[in-house]
């Protein structure tokens, strides 16, 4: 089993702070957006250090833009660092990806042109961003809606390599690879049989809206039964790999989620011969 | 900058363009196909742009936006992710400069409580945020030793702010989040105090123009022998004392002091008044 196998998570959503403590949901872990909490203090801080008092938490950052071209921002990983000093999370992941240059953020997650150039470019600001946090960090494939005439390699070979290189790990967010090979027409399989298994720390599940032409990562449904079944091969290749939902938009009540969380339990439990999977994670030992 | 991040650097000025202002440079470089040409590929991005400030701007400002109606709040919306792109890395922040923008524009600058209204709402979001500092309670004021009175100076909470308007915008943004017809805009003078209660819940209140002063003074570093005698121009003397003790234990159970201190330690207070 993975040494790092938390369990079955959930995003930590404001509109779930309240539900969490007080019924203490059979939750194994919460992820958090790391921007929703640098902010001094108030309700999201107090929030934050009381579940995390009972809960293990990893940190998700959206905004490093570590494939733009502009300098790292030192600040905001100065302030990062100083949220998991806070937090103490299992650990820190962002984006493979660029949202912003010369100071604005589109606060969208943009794709990169798969080239050597460009893996040569994140790899070394990858290098850069563990030495200041001081641990290896963890990127995520993005979901997209455009390729560029320049790439040169597919979207696997890219992330393979720039993790690789840059001797990071992988989020690797299941319905992401699901919405970009339906955009790009690629076939899901193949990607997850072309990653190392040994990068692969997290998983992330999610819903999408699906317009026939296209999919967008829209975080707003239920996951859907491709989502599922696709899921379910990751699980065959990567073994026992800490899984969470991901919602952002018409965001349901707590238990909808936790009805959604035992789905990808029982698939994890059919699926793994390990006794463990689907178990709390508190009577796992985590690393 | 290398030539391979030179290339990368021109494609993300050319998507960033086509973001902020429909540019389409950037679609030459774009792979289309059967499903969709490059052009609708790229207006997901755009349109996903868009999207998402205009969400923070409907929930940051629903007062706002109720009181401006659909199309003025779509005419605002417009103008403000025109004019101004995101310098944040979070979208918390993405409207701290609405109200200047609604004061600088050439329609709802007519109208200059819309831009109050919008400060107001981004005042109660800074409170709401603001950093923990414990507070001091009556009993910390009935401890204190009686020849540290005179010297005594005030750390108010960091989620307390002054908010100061010449016209009637908060009165406004009360009739609306109660669903009642707001009033007609009217110009007053107003002060009003904004800050996060014990609970961690926002609130605030009117400031009568004694507590204003009082307010001032302690901001500004002067001790409690200097508000009693601001306090005894006001009430005259005989009434000072108990006056000035009363809105001492108010603002103490209000939870608007952090630390009582003789030691003339800068206090800390964001203020957030009309320039």
């Amino acid at each position: 089993m993975n040494d790092h196998f938390l369990g079955f998570g959930l995003g930590l959503r404001t509109q779930h702070f309240n539900d969490v403590l007080e019924s203490r949901p059979d939750v194994d872990w919460f992820e958090i957006i790391s921007e929703n909490f640098m902010v001094a203090g108030g309700k999201p801080k107090y929030y934050l250090h009381a579940i995390r008092e009972q809960y293990p938490l990893v940190m998700h950052g959206v905004s490093m833009s570590i494939g733009s071209t502009e300098p790292l921002d030192k600040d905001y990983l100065q302030r990062l660092k100083l949220l998991a000093n806070e937090v103490q999370p299992q650990w820190i992941s962002d984006h493979l990806c660029w949202t912003g240059l010369e100071g604005v953020n589109s606060h969208d997650l943009l794709p990169m042109p798969y080239t050597e150039e460009a893996i040569d470019h994140i790899a070394g600001r990858i290098m850069q961003v563990q030495e200041t946090l001081g641990r290896q960090l963890l990127l995520e494939n993005v979901s997209s809606y455009i390729s560029y005439t320049e790439s040169v390699m597919s979207e696997w070979e890219f992330y393979s390599e720039v993790v690789e290189r840059a001797d990071c790990l992988m989020l690797l967010d299941i319905n992401n690879i699901y919405v970009s090979s339906r955009n790009h027409n690629f076939d899901a399989q193949t990607y997850l049989n072309s990653i190392n298994p040994e990068r692969v720390r997290q998983f992330h599940l999610a819903g999408h809206s699906d317009y026939g032409t296209h999919v967008i990562d829209t975080h707003d449904h239920d996951i859907c039964d491709p989502v599922w079944a696709l899921y379910r091969k990751a699980l065959q290749r990567f073994g026992a790999v800490s899984t969470m939902i991901e919602r952002d938009d018409n965001i349901p009540p707590l238990n909808q989620l936790l009805d959604e969380l035992q789905i990808a339990r029982d698939i994890a439990a059919e699926v793994l011969p390990c006794p463990h999977a689907g178990k709390p994670a508190a009577q796992l030992e985590i690393r | 900058m290398s030539k391979s991040s030179g290339m990368l650097h021109l494609r993300q000025q050319q998507m960033m363009a086509a973001l902020l202002a429909g540019d389409d440079a950037i679609t030459a470089h774009i792979a289309g196909d059967h499903n969709l040409d490059a052009q609708q590929r790229l207006s997901i991005y755009q349109s996903g742009y868009r999207l998402r400030l205009r969400e923070v701007i409907d929930n940051d400002h629903p007062v706002l936006g109720s009181y401006l109606g659909d199309d003025l709040f779509e005419q605002m919306v417009d103008g403000y992710i025109e004019s101004v792109p995101s310098r944040y890395r979070s979208l918390r922040y993405y409207c701290d400069p609405l109200p200047d923008y609604l004061k600088r524009d050439s329609f709802f600058g007519q109208y200059p409580h819309i831009a109050e209204l919008a400060r107001f709402e981004r005042g109660l979001l800074s409170s709401f945020d603001a950093p923990d500092w414990d507070t001091a309670s009556v009993e910390t004021l009935q401890q204190l030793p009686p020849e540290l009175w005179p010297g005594m100076q005030l750390r108010f909470h960091p989620s307390l702010q002054l908010f100061s308007s010449h016209d009637n915008a908060v009165e406004i943004w009360q009739a609306i989040k109660a669903d009642q017809t707001p009033p007609n805009p009217s110009q007053q003078s107003a002060c009003w105090v904004i800050w996060r209660n014990r609970e961690r819940l926002t609130e605030f209140r009117s400031a009568a123009p004694l507590e204003q002063r009082l307010i001032h003074c302690f901001i500004e570093g002067e001790n409690f022998t200097t508000a009693a005698e601001l306090t005894a121009a006001e009430v005259g003397e005989e009434a000072a004392a108990a006056e000035l003790l009363s809105v001492l234990v108010r603002w103490l159970e209000l939870g608007w002091i952090s630390q009582l201190t003789g030691l003339g330690t800068q206090p800390t207070l964001e203020i957030a008044e009309k320039p």
